[in-house]
């Protein structure tokens, strides 16, 4: 199983209670599919369109932090701890950082 | 009045509503989604479901819908997304149009990057309308400083399969048979950020709002830079701004019973009132003459009013509503004689829409 810590505010929204025990998954990417299963229009939530994660959310892992197009690629194994946490970056009102 | 009205006020940080019976007492409600910025807020008035465009930062764009008022919402559906691999992204939800009565689960979006979306179930699923962004004009739109968004959508209720977006910069385009092509409809409307010889293009201008007259084919409309009012659907427009302070602002509006009536908010130098006096200019003879409206609205401010945050009501007299970038909502209740304040202090206002309640 893998161990998933979603921000509060989605936990809320979405109805479920944090940490989430999901199946475990060879890629965050498949992660993330599997979380949209369980919570339809979750993933969407985590991910634009193309799969990226969004630009203001940050994912770690035990290992690396995943970020944009190329972060659900990372590997994941069983027993491991995933953290979507919120970037520094609220208060504005871009959905892009400012480049 | 039989119902509350009930004002949708989109900030930057959440949507407000504020409810009254007389017009005069308001009573605060929400807020909700607090932090997230929101456009475009609007009651469906076939259901009385109220449709909010919520751009979350951190979680994308997404369309919620309340079934009892504001007091819960939804997650929103799904799919309001262009393709994967698409150089655009739907970046924020910018209006929202319920579709005409006989279809009650057709609902229109647009959104920024500039393209609109249309839902058959009622906001479950959303499908973008093939032929804009593939327009063979598409290429000259481009980014104001608001962003590239189709922010004004409406339908002709004279004319069926009639509707209209606009979308800065890009301007206004038609359709006449529900959607599956579309023309630009900017001729006569002047683009003052061009070179000389090239400032009546056929696209590109930065419309910033149009609104359809009580009269069939009539429109006004405030461009960026010139206030215009067409009587052939759009097909030519005349220039109808020479009678106010400036000929730049935001929002247009016009009466839902009067056809000669509309009103403007200008906005001078630095994009604050000209004389830093907040008013509402109308005019009652279709743009010829245009009367300042500004008892009971403040002097010496440095604020202005966007493309959204000026709305009426359906009432008669008539109720107008107006938000300012510094936080304060105004209302009249008597078709902008008099205004009178309903809040100050809050977020940065995008939109005013007007709702009711039983």
């Amino acid at each position: 199983m893998i161990t998933v810590h979603l921000p509060d505010d989605l936990a809320a929204a979405f109805g479920f209670q944090n940490p989430l025990q999901l199946p475990a998954a060879p890629t965050l990417g498949d992660l993330l599919t599997s979380l949209d299963r369980t919570y339809p229009g979750l993933g969407s939530r985590l991910t634009s369109a193309d799969g990226a994660i969004r630009p203001h959310l940050n994912i770690f892992l035990p290992q690396a932090l995943a970020r944009g197009e190329d972060g659900p690629r990372l590997p994941l194994s069983d027993g491991e701890d995933v953290w979507v946490i919120r970037a520094v970056s609220g208060g504005g009102d871009r959905a892009r950082p400012a480049s | 009045m039989a119902q509350d009205v009930v004002l949708l006020v989109g900030t930057a940080k959440g949507l407000f509503r504020f409810r009254s019976r007389d017009r005069h007492s308001w009573q605060e409600e929400g807020p909700d989604f607090l932090g997230a910025p929101i456009y475009a807020a609007v009651q469906d008035p076939r259901s009385g479901s109220l449709l909010a465009g919520v751009n979350d930062i951190f979680y994308g764009p997404s369309i919620r819908r309340s079934h009892d008022l504001g007091a819960t919402w939804d997650q929103g559906g799904c799919d309001l997304s262009y393709a994967p691999g698409d150089p655009e992204e739907v970046l924020r939800v910018w209006s929202i149009l319920p579709g005409p009565a006989d279809q009650p689960d057709l609902l229109y979006a647009g959104v920024e990057a500039s393209g609109l979306f249309r839902s058959l179930d009622g906001g479950d699923s959303w499908q973008e309308v093939d032929g804009i962004r593939s327009h063979p004009t598409h290429e000259q739109w481009a980014s104001g400083f608001g962003g590239k968004c189709m922010h004004t959508l409406a339908m002709d209720p004279h004319r069926p399969g009639r509707m209209f977006f606009a979308c800065s910069t890009g301007g206004l385009y038609r359709t006449d048979d529900g959607g599956n092509s579309w023309e630009p409809k900017n001729q006569g409307i002047r683009c003052d950020f061009m070179p000389e010889d090239q400032r009546f293009p056929e696209v590109g201008q930065c419309v910033h709002k149009f609104s359809l007259a009580a009269a069939p084919d009539r429109l006004y409309l405030q461009n960026h830079g010139g206030v215009y009012r067409s009587d052939d659907g759009g097909d030519s427009w005349i220039d109808i701004g020479q009678g106010l302070p400036s000929d730049f602002g935001f929002p247009v509006l016009a009466h839902p019973r009067r056809p000669d009536t509309a009103y403007v908010i200008p906005l001078g130098e630095g994009r604050l009132p000209p004389a830093l006096q907040l008013a509402v200019h109308r005019t009652d003879d279709a743009g010829k003459t245009w009367r300042a409206l500004q008892q009971g609205l403040p002097a010496h401010v440095f604020t202005g009013v966007l493309r959204d945050g000026f709305r009426a009501d359906a009432h008669d007299p008539l109720g107008l509503y107006l938000g300012t970038t510094s936080g304060s909502l105004f209302a009249s209740a008597d078709e902008g004689e008099r205004w009178q304040v309903v809040a100050d202090h809050l977020p940065r206002i995008h939109s005013v829409a007007v709702a009711y309640a039983p």
